[in-house]
């Protein structure tokens, strides 16, 4: 890997930087009537009056669907794995694919979330393949 | 609709229909450039504008709408502000319009100037865009030229998504739910390059290609490879829209907007559909039901064709074919100058040109096809065309059936 895009954080989204740094996935839910939505927001996708909660999921999910990157507009070394994230709990989440051989990675496969640091302040949710034992 | 039914409109259909038609296209001219070092998108532009305003035999003097994408970052230079635009023609429009949802703004611009031709806003409205990606030397601003680093976008540019790589995870799940294959999406290109081969202007007119060749390309985003993504070149074009009143005095045949539709679906990629539904499955019905037309009306059709899987999911949303079925639908033929629905008959964004938003020369080409002056092949008495575009990575489209 080489530089990972900065990103620019605000005060919705820091409990979800700072719990990735502590090595948990947060996502949101309608506490009333428990609707999760990702990606993270001030409100309530269903009911704008609600703020959501933030709830530690499982980190536990499927890919959806992926592409091996060899070639594009990107400062990483390619080749590298873009997913979507089937989570457990339901919502898709766009991640990146660690730790298994390309030709390995097929849809419907069971994932489990990890945690890397991109920089000295900021880590990322990645996802590798879940072994059965 | 009650607002509608109480100014004379019993429903939305009758509004719609009030629209329809009454605006007509009488110029259509796209740059034969492809390759352009040093010079601006801005005279390339005027070129067009020129061009476009002579076929209908129309003066700039005349224009009072002018319609520019003013997207907040560049590809090729692409991108100006209407002020800055009008600036340099010269004109000082009372009506305009700067809408950027990517390749199919100006599908979106020919639907908004219909509306104000008809509100009479506006009496020649010209719509227009030129690009040189192939010299440009400035970089866009992101990674990911639609979305920047923050707000939702800092939830997955980190993960560095390309823009190929977005198209590709639609392809891959096609794939999966439907048993799409790859020499299926290599068809699209194959289909498409032949009939660029009659097109002089084609930047790929002259290289034939194989499903094989496709298929042996290097890979970029897989499943996608080097030759299921369209060609970078320069270029522009521009559109003069009249009301039917006037085009009626015009040089050109007129070429009627019978129908449009238009919607946004989305920018990050986790807000994908699940069933793969684009905002095609919303922009057809509703320029089909304007028009008062339905798919089996449509004589030749220009489908936006960044990539090979565009077309595809286009076919399935704007019902030319069953769910899952626009792999085998492209394999059997129903896209080749001798099929049932004849495509991108100019060679496309796959094969003629691209500069970055394509949408103008697929409306430009789908106006032609019309006037029976393509410049690829030539659907003979052709009399209903639909064009579709569509922005960003399946974001927003834009729908419009072209009658004469």
């Amino acid at each position: 890997m080489s530089t990972f895009s900065p990103v620019i954080t605000d005060n919705m989204s820091a409990p979800w930087w700072a719990s990735i740094r502590e090595g948990r996935l947060l996502v949101q839910r309608n506490p009333v009537s428990g609707t999760w939505q990702w990606y993270p927001r001030a409100h309530c996708l269903d009911d704008l009056s609600i703020k959501p909660e933030w709830v530690q999921v499982s980190g536990l999910g499927k890919i959806f669907t992926y592409s091996v990157i060899h070639r594009g507009h990107t400062r990483l070394d390619a080749p590298y794995v873009c997913a979507l994230i089937e989570l457990e709990e339901g919502p898709l989440l766009l991640s990146q694919l660690q730790g298994v051989a390309v030709d390995k990675i097929a849809i419907g496969m069971d994932v489990t979330v990890a945690f890397i640091e991109m920089d000295s302040t900021t880590s990322l949710p990645v996802f590798h393949p879940r072994s059965h034992t | 609709m009650a607002e509608l039914v109480g100014h004379g409109f019993r429903s939305f259909q009758e509004y719609a229909l009030n629209v329809s038609g009454r605006a007509a296209i009488v110029g259509a001219y796209e740059s034969p450039r492809r390759d352009a070092p040093n010079v601006h998108p801005f005279a390339i532009q005027v070129e067009c504008i020129h061009a476009a305003l002579s076929q209908a035999g129309l003066t700039l003097g005349e224009v009072d709408g002018l319609c520019i994408a003013s997207g907040d970052w560049a590809e090729g230079g692409g991108v100006n502000s209407v002020t800055e635009m009008a600036e340099y023609l010269g004109i000082e429009p009372r009506w305009f319009e700067s809408t950027d949802v990517g390749g199919c703004s100006y599908l979106v611009h020919a639907a908004h100037a219909a509306v104000a031709i008809a509100a009479g806003l506006a009496d020649v409205v010209v719509i227009s865009y030129a690009a040189s990606p192939r010299w440009w030397p400035l970089k866009s601003p992101s990674f990911d030229p639609f979305v920047l680093p923050a707000g939702p976008g800092q939830f997955e540019l980190p993960f560095a998504p390309t823009l190929i790589s977005a198209y590709a995870m639609y392809a891959q799940r096609h794939m999966y739910l439907y048993g799409t294959t790859a020499e299926q999406l290599a068809q699209v290109a194959v289909t498409f390059r032949q009939h660029a081969a009659k097109n002089p202007d084609a930047f790929l007119g002259g290289k034939s290609i194989t499903v094989e060749d496709v298929l042996n390309s290097s890979m970029i985003a897989s499943p996608l490879h080097r030759l299921d993504c369209c060609v970078v070149t320069d270029g522009g074009g521009a559109i003069v829209m009249t009301s039917r009143e006037r085009a009626a005095d015009c040089r050109q045949k007129p070429v009627y907007l019978s129908g449009f539709g238009m919607a946004t679906q989305r920018t990050q990629i986790s807000q994908m559909s699940r069933e793969l539904i684009t905002p095609a499955a919303r922009t057809g019905p509703r320029a089909f039901e304007m028009a008062g037309l339905t798919p089996e009306d449509i004589d030749v059709v220009q489908l936006y064709d960044a990539f090979t899987i565009t077309p595809l999911l286009a076919l399935e949303d704007l019902g030319f074919c069953p769910r899952g079925e626009s792999g085998r639908f492209v394999a059997d033929g129903h896209l080749s100058i001798g099929g049932s629905l004849p495509c991108n008959t100019d060679g496309g964004g796959l094969a003629s040109n691209h500069p970055g938003k394509r949408g103008l020369f697929a409306l430009i080409e789908g106006v032609r096809q019309l006037r029976g002056e393509g410049p690829g092949v030539q659907v003979k008495d052709a009399e209903v065309a639909l064009v579709h575009g569509l922005g960003g990575t399946f974001c927003a489209a834009a729908t419009a059936i072209l009658t004469v």
